[in-house]
């Protein structure tokens, strides 16, 4: 594939994922990531005597490995599953998605509402919360979600300026920022960067 | 964040900044189109199932970086590969040795003489540190995390594969 003497970095920057095969790939993160979020992890209910017959059987075990191995064996913290859906805080999830909503009614004045929702779950023991926007504004398709805890892709963010990104094949425009304690990431398809970003500032300003 | 599934949203611009990153470094080792496709497609499915983990984004693209190249280790150990593909890993034996690392890290005029004809000579183990090294920009010890390797050991590789380079070059002239 190479011209000799070509440049390494020439070389490597013609290299990208064809489009066929990111669609395709997009399309399956999207999917699996549905199949997973529909998996829901149902509670077992067991009757209160079985807590006891299962509490007695892992004494056993771990005796029984005590004895067999000479040691006493670690629990491995990082195996436990952190997450669990929180149930019974309406009331906080309520004035999040209230106040959501109020923003995104703000920003998009006129806009069709397609989804509207607000996630929440604890995580060590502190709840925390989502908000999901899908909506129609002026022709264009835009997705927002604003957190009250800071996700992976938020870290190289530096003071309050938002950072922006295009898609190079879907088109995509993306911005995240930081504002009074919450985290905002929208995205919007079909717009020039220069008026994506006037919206944005726009947003930011209200 | 830690323990935090990842949504849609946030999995789309992952992808979307990531995934030529991905499909290079998979290149760089399978030298296949087709197969560094398929593995990018593998590792970012990786990454919804265990979006939970990732910490920020510093983390995220060492992740990245990590499983990539597990996924082109195992595309490496399979039966097809093994008896279709020859490649050169030859040149260098398995251990480490100090090496010295003088100049390697102050020539920035190394990178834009590197020559990819003569990278795709390198064997594998050499060929990724030099691309997240001289292309990805990374640091030693950030290359160190991405490939579960001590700082000396990526010190010695690019030793190493710059000697080689050296040598592939001078060989390249004197055949002309």
């Amino acid at each position: 594939m190479s011209d000799k003497n070509r440049s390494y970095r020439q070389e490597m920057d013609a290299l990208r994922v064809s489009e066929q095969k990111a669609q395709e790939t997009l399309d399956a993160l999207l999917s699996e990531n549905e199949r997973l979020e529909n998996k829901k992890t149902r509670p077992i209910y067991l009757h209160p005597a079985l807590y006891a017959v299962a509490a007695a059987c892992l004494a056993l075990a771990v005796l029984a490995a005590n004895l067999l191995r000479g040691g006493f064996p670690g629990v491995r913290i990082g195996d436990l599953p952190a997450v669990t859906v929180a149930r019974g805080d309406e009331e906080t999830a309520l004035e999040f998605s209230q106040a959501f909503g109020l923003r995104a009614a703000a920003l998009f004045p006129g806009a069709q509402v397609r989804e509207d929702k607000t996630v929440s779950f604890t995580l060590n023991g502190q709840t925390l919360h989502r908000g999901e926007l899908t909506l129609l504004a002026e022709g264009r398709p835009w997705a927002a979600q604003v957190t009250d805890y800071e996700p992976p892709l938020y870290t190289a963010l530096t003071g309050g300026d938002p950072r922006f990104a295009r898609g190079s094949d879907t088109g995509l425009l993306y911005a995240l920022w930081r504002q009074e304690g919450r985290y905002i990431l929208i995205s919007a398809q079909g717009m020039e960067e220069k008026d994506f970003e006037a919206a944005v500032r726009g947003i930011m300003a209200k | 964040m830690n323990g935090v599934r990842m949504t849609d949203q946030e999995l789309t611009l992952a992808y979307e900044t990531y995934r030529d990153m991905v499909f290079r470094v998979a290149y760089v080792q399978t030298k296949s189109r087709a197969q560094a496709e398929d593995i990018q497609q593998e590792v970012f499915l990786a990454l919804v199932r265990y979006s939970d983990r990732v910490r920020d984004e510093k983390h995220l693209k060492a992740w990245l970086i990590r499983v990539t190249q597990n996924a082109c280790k195992k595309h490496f150990r399979s039966l097809w590969v093994k008896l279709s593909v020859r490649y050169d890993d030859g040149i260098y034996k398995d251990q480490e040795e100090e090496g010295s690392v003088s100049g390697i890290l102050d020539e920035a005029a190394w990178e834009a003489g590197l020559v990819s004809e003569l990278v795709e000579r390198l064997p594998e183990k050499s060929r990724i540190v030099v691309h997240l090294f001289y292309y990805e920009r990374l640091s030693i010890r950030e290359i160190a995390r991405s490939l579960g390797l001590t700082e000396q050991t990526v010190k010695t590789r690019l030793s190493r594969a710059r000697d080689r380079l050296r040598q592939l070059w001078e060989e390249q002239n004197h055949e002309r």
